[in-house]
């Protein structure tokens, strides 16, 4: 201090004067000091001791800040130095100048822009969902059901959605939705829808697409099948199997699997043929196992062979792939049943559930399980209609109810006739015939060549039944169509002579369509 | 960090200039002093508008809130269209598609408040004198903001944005056919 005093007076000695007004100064320092405590004191008492428990103090712990903070309180939040409240708003927390300026408080351009561009990008966007919602809503509700296994309805679905698929905008959207109802035709075992789709939609430079890599993989697979079947028709004509052949044709059709196939245009090559070599250009395929085991189950039918005779080639054509379990599993279910295989059967409809829950596959195989095993008609008769029903509400009128409702309707008109339940069985089976015929409306005649069991057990039921006008429409269609009626001939013998039933003819298998 | 942020911000400038136009606007509504308008600006503060303390619980709710909501509005709507059509159809020739699905995305990149907005909603919400109701009601936008404030602090919420564009048709196959049924 001594030093600093020193030094202000500029290392002069300090005189009276000096020391008289360094005396007053601090006296009215500390009188000063004195007033504000008093102040300070006055203010602090003057606060009421209920209004201070109300604010949640306690009035011992109020201290210099809480008193800062209230007076802060009533300034305003802005700018801190005038009070609070405008006319229009006394309760603002700015001030009147304060409150103009925030209202003032300038946007930047550049937002401004962002947001009306946005907005309209919006407007745009919602625009075009809601032109794109039925096309959506509608492959949601196939992709839901295709996820499901619900196949026929999926299929029909996308079928639905193809209609809104028009301009090139949409092109993806078009190959998106070819390639699910390929994919789903592949898994249903349906080759010539598949190469339907593909010939009449798709391109091969479409085919290219990495979109299409599944379906790649699909055509090679059915490539692979036509070109077995090609070499399968080189090495066994399956129209001229007898049973001298027969055994003959089963080992060339086994000596097969494994082989290599090399195509070149209509050229169709094996790795048997010694005579042939390959010079890298030909496409190379390896022989599908299933389909020799399928052309093996195909000669044992054409000889009219027993189940316990081709079981065991079903069996490893159905394991060889999904595809052909799609494809042959009805088969192979129906020889299990043949050959007393019961449980088989049932696991085997169970698995083709799981493949396509709608698919009447299953119901099929329950209906001639319980016919069979069960001797229970009345419950086979449930499985026929609750196939049909679930046909009905899956697929209405599509082209695939073909394939299934005729073999229902036969199964629960064959088990009417088990009833003795001759007229309602012949409505049924007249309208298994209607719904073959109506599968390929040109070609009435084909469906009576290739089924005409359906038409044999509708003459024999009708006249079972008295109807005589429909037993000549059917006698006279099957006549007038099928060249071979002999077993026709045979049975009808038989049935007339008393030696068999209705019933004996029935169990015997030869009309359960499958 | 701060570079990742920037970054991502930057790739997603429409979503950061708008969120920072929703601030600036709710900044305005609730009467908060903003210190910096800028919507474009390049630091830690992009897309968001520089503003003063929050001191009321409804202004620090709705500072959070707002923006937060109108970009996942908007947001949604512009990328229903675009992830409905680049990534459920395929369309890759649809530029209007391919813009709503970037635009959707950006938008919804810039989702949240920044985390000094999201403690300041806790401090204003979660005092002793609080009601309860008030508490309860706060806690879920609590944790979703803050959680998303830090993603967005490391540019996380372009890869949630990304992940919810793939999602949407998904999402969307809930409930359109189902509305479009009950309109047809």
């Amino acid at each position: 201090m001594d030093e600093n005093k020193e030094k202000l007076s500029g290392g002069h000695e300090p005189d009276v004067e000096a020391d008289d007004l360094q005396q007053e100064m601090e006296d009215l320092a500390r009188i000063f000091k004195e007033e504000l405590d008093k102040t300070k004191r006055e203010a602090e008492e003057s606060l009421s001791i209920e209004e201070m428990k109300v604010e949640g103090y306690n009035p011992q712990t109020v201290s210099k800040e809480d008193t800062k903070k209230k007076s802060d309180e009533e300034l305003c939040e802005y700018c801190g130095e005038r009070a609070r409240g405008t006319e229009k708003n006394p309760k603002s927390p700015y001030c009147q100048e304060c409150e103009k300026l925030l209202e003032k408080c300038p946007y930047d351009y550049k937002g401004i822009i962002a947001v009306l561009v946005i907005a309209c990008i919006t407007v745009g966007a919602m625009f075009c969902f809601a032109v794109n919602m039925p096309i959506f809503s509608i492959m949601k509700k196939a992709d839901k059901a295709a996820a499901e296994n619900r196949t026929f309805t999926a299929l029909i679905e996308y079928e639905k959605a193809l209609e809104f698929v028009e301009n090139k905008e949409t092109k993806n959207t078009f190959y998106n939705l070819h390639e699910k109802r390929i994919g789903l035709y592949y898994d249903l075992g349906n080759i010539d829808s598949v190469n339907y789709e593909i010939d009449t939609y798709l391109n091969e430079n479409d085919l290219k697409l990495p979109l299409f890599k599944d379906t790649r993989k699909i055509v090679a697979d059915i490539e692979a099948m036509e070109a077995t079947s090609v070499i399968i028709g080189q090495h066994a004509d399956l129209n001229f199997i007898s049973e001298k052949n027969y055994e003959e044709t089963l080992k060339e059709l086994d000596s097969l699997i494994g082989k290599k196939i090399y195509v070149k245009g209509n050229v169709y090559k094996d790795s048997t043929d010694e005579s042939f070599t390959p010079d890298g250009t030909e496409k190379v395929y390896d022989v599908d196992a299933g389909w020799v085991y399928i052309a093996k189950y195909q000669a044992s039918i054409l000889l009219e062979k027993e189940a316990k005779d081709y079981v065991a080639d079903m069996e490893k054509a159905v394991e060889s792939s999904q595809f052909m379990k799609s494809l042959a599993g009805y088969m192979l279910a129906d020889a299990y049943v043949k050959v007393g295989e019961y449980a088989k059967a049932e696991a085997l409809a169970k698995d083709l559930k799981e493949i396509n829950r709608e698919a009447t596959d299953y119901y099929l195989i329950m209906s001639l399980v319980s016919r069979y095993r069960d001797r229970d008609y009345n419950k086979a008769i449930e499985y026929a209609d609750q196939g049909i029903k679930a046909l009905e509400e899956s697929s209405g009128e599509d082209a695939f109810v073909m394939r299934y409702s005729p073999v229902l309707t036969m199964q629960k008109g064959l088990n009417l006739i088990m009833l003795d339940k001759h007229d309602e069985a012949v409505d049924s089976i007249n309208d298994c015939c209607y719904a073959l015929a109506e599968t390929y409306l040109d070609s009435y005649t084909t469906m009576i060549v290739q089924y005409p069991q359906a038409w044999e057990i509708a003459a024999l039921a009708s006249l079972q039944a008295g109807d005589n006008d429909n037993y000549k429409a059917m006698e006279e269609n099957l006549t007038q169509t099928v060249e071979d009626t002999k077993q026709y001939k045979a049975d009808l013998e038989d049935f007339k002579s008393g030696k068999k039933t209705l019933k004996n003819l029935v169990e015997s298998g030869r009309y359960d369509l499958v | 960090m701060r570079i990742i942020y920037v970054i991502i911000k930057t790739l997603t400038l429409p979503g950061a200039m708008l969120h920072a136009f929703f601030e600036h606007l709710c900044c305005r509504t609730s009467k908060i002093i903003i210190d910096d308008e800028r919507v474009v600006r390049f630091d830690e503060m992009m897309s968001h508008v520089d503003h003063d303390l929050v001191k009321r619980k409804g202004q620090s709710f709705d500072i959070c809130f707002i923006p937060f909501f109108f970009n996942l509005v908007i947001g949604s709507m512009i990328l229903m269209y675009g992830s409905v059509s680049i990534i459920y159809f395929g369309r890759l020739a649809d530029i209007f598609g391919w813009i709503c699905l970037y635009l959707g995305i950006a938008i919804l990149t810039n989702l949240f408040p920044q985390i000094e907005d999201v403690m300041m909603l806790k401090e204003n919400y979660y005092t002793e004198n609080e009601k309860k109701i008030s508490k309860i009601f706060v806690a879920p936008f609590y944790g979703i903001f803050w959680l998303g404030a830090r993603l967005e602090k490391f540019g996380l919420t372009l890869l949630t944005s990304i992940g919810f564009a793939f999602l949407m048709p998904y999402i969307l196959g809930l409930f359109v056919p189902a509305i479009y049924n009950a309109l047809k």
